[in-house]
């Protein structure tokens, strides 16, 4: 593997796992919320957390560029604050985030469904508080299926091309991701590099839905159906 | 108009016209007069000259194509997919280097914008979108552009840098001095000399289909008559006489 391809790769998987991070906790909860409530401000709220999965990348590449742009109100505080987001891995990481937060909410509430709210129950019959049956009961048993999520986000984060694009830019080394290096390699012509690139795409997404499929497979007696 | 059109293209009254980004409001603009003359409606396709030529060879969709730059047309002409004797140039433009208007960048001359403090210089790719390899093509003749690379900002297309230089005024950028005339959030800081620089000639040409090619070139005989030249030169292209 040439050393540019290898950053550009290294770059990717940071960029995924950042993002991942970002969105993990935020995602499990709602994930949770909306799985246990039912009240129209939840599914509002569920409706608009998955906004970024059924709109266009490049119209939510727009809106972040806008967000985060000089006049945006987010690109005024933080240059304020003597922080650039524009044009760097930081943008890529915000970009894949919302991206992918969707999939982590979904998924998480998957997840959750699958667990038997009467465990939860009885732990809180026997003394637990609510905080502590999600911490002990629910997010232990459901812990496979969140995981799933968390791997299902990394690779919407790693395939995200169109809102990363707009708001990173595609500077080699810096931005350029693995979507962004073979979107480039073809525009120049450079068929053999997009489909190393290709190929390697192809393996990371595998090997991520091998995982997942592994981790669904063998799911907790402890669990409905 | 003419009768023998609504004839001749019995199949659906509509062309496709796939144009290069830079092309976007003054085909707009031209297609509105072009539509209420000729009865037909236009349907465009906006892009990086580069990802159309490839679509236009790979496809069968487009009826006219706009290329910002000869070469690319080449391109589109060795995969003989060119209507003999509809290729012709019909505007030409050039580059200008724009700051956003909160920018404190000046430049006199060119040669000092390597010592300009900016984070980075937006641009379309200089390795395949037509204004991006104009603009390469200048800066190595002033012998600035490899000190310029590790600032490079590429972009998908020319619009797509000037929106960058719009959203950022850490970022200045080169594009076509009619993408700067539509941007109210940046300035121009300097116009690269037409004589400095390879001619920004726009070309255009009906493409052959494989089935439903329309029989006339209306369209691009439309390109140069007065009132679409006439708008051309409104939004800052130099009109150039059709060469055929």
């Amino acid at each position: 593997m040439s050393e540019s391809l290898l950053i550009t790769l290294w770059i990717t998987l940071k960029v995924a796992t950042f993002s991942t991070l970002l969105v993990f906790i935020p995602g499990v909860l709602l994930g949770f919320y909306f799985e246990r409530t039912h009240s129209r401000f939840a599914k509002f709220l569920s409706a608009v957390t998955i906004l970024p999965m059924v709109i266009p990348p490049t119209a939510v590449g727009f809106i972040l560029l806008k967000l985060f742009g000089y006049d945006g109100i987010l690109g005024t505080w933080l240059s304020a604050m003597d922080i650039e987001i524009l044009l760097t891995w930081k943008a890529a990481v915000i970009a894949s985030a919302v991206m992918a937060f969707p999939i982590m909410v979904r998924t998480s509430k998957v997840a959750f469904e699958g667990v038997d709210q009467k465990l939860e129950a009885m732990a809180r019959t026997l003394g637990y508080s609510r905080v502590q049956a999600f911490f002990k009961v629910a997010l232990p048993l459901a812990f496979r299926g969140l995981l799933a999520a968390a791997i299902l986000s990394f690779t919407r984060a790693v395939g995200e091309f169109g809102a990363t694009v707009t708001v990173a830019g595609n500077i080699y080394g810096k931005t350029q991701t693995l979507s962004s290096a073979i979107y480039t390699a073809e525009q120049v012509g450079k068929e053999n590099e997009a489909m190393v690139l290709i190929i390697i795409s192809l393996a990371l997404g595998f090997f991520a839905i091998f995982m997942t499929e592994m981790l669904s497979k063998k799911s907790s007696k402890y669990m409905r159906n | 108009m003419s009768p023998v059109y609504a004839q001749n293209n019995a199949h659906d009254n509509s062309i496709t016209v796939f144009a290069a980004a830079s092309l976007r409001d003054v085909l707009t603009e031209v297609a509105k007069i072009y539509e209420k003359n000729m009865k037909q409606r236009i349907h465009f396709s906006f892009a990086g000259s580069n990802v159309l030529a490839k679509q236009v060879v790979a496809s069968d969709q487009a009826d006219f194509y706009l290329s910002a730059n000869q070469q690319w047309m080449d391109y589109v002409q060795e995969h003989k997919r060119i209507v003999d004797g509809t290729r012709q140039t019909i505007a030409s433009n050039s580059l200008v280097i724009v700051a956003h208007t909160k920018s404190k960048v000046q430049l006199s001359k060119i040669e000092d914008l390597t010592q300009k403090d900016f984070r980075y210089f937006s641009m379309a790719n200089p390795e395949a979108v037509p204004a991006g390899k104009y603009a390469k093509a200048y800066f190595e003749n002033q012998k600035i552009w490899q000190q310029l690379v590790p600032k490079i900002a590429p972009s998908t297309n020319v619009r797509a840098a000037l929106a960058m230089v719009e959203s950022d005024p850490s970022v200045i950028g080169v594009v076509y001095k009619t993408d700067a005339a539509t941007s109210k959030k940046t300035k121009i800081i300097f116009e690269i000399p037409a004589d400095q620089m390879p001619h920004i000639e726009y070309s255009a040409a009906q493409i052959k289909r494989k089935k439903g090619e329309i029989k006339h070139n209306h369209f691009l005989r439309f390109l140069s008559n007065p009132k679409a030249q006439k708008i051309f030169a409104a939004h800052g292209f130099q009109p150039i006489a059709p060469s055929s």
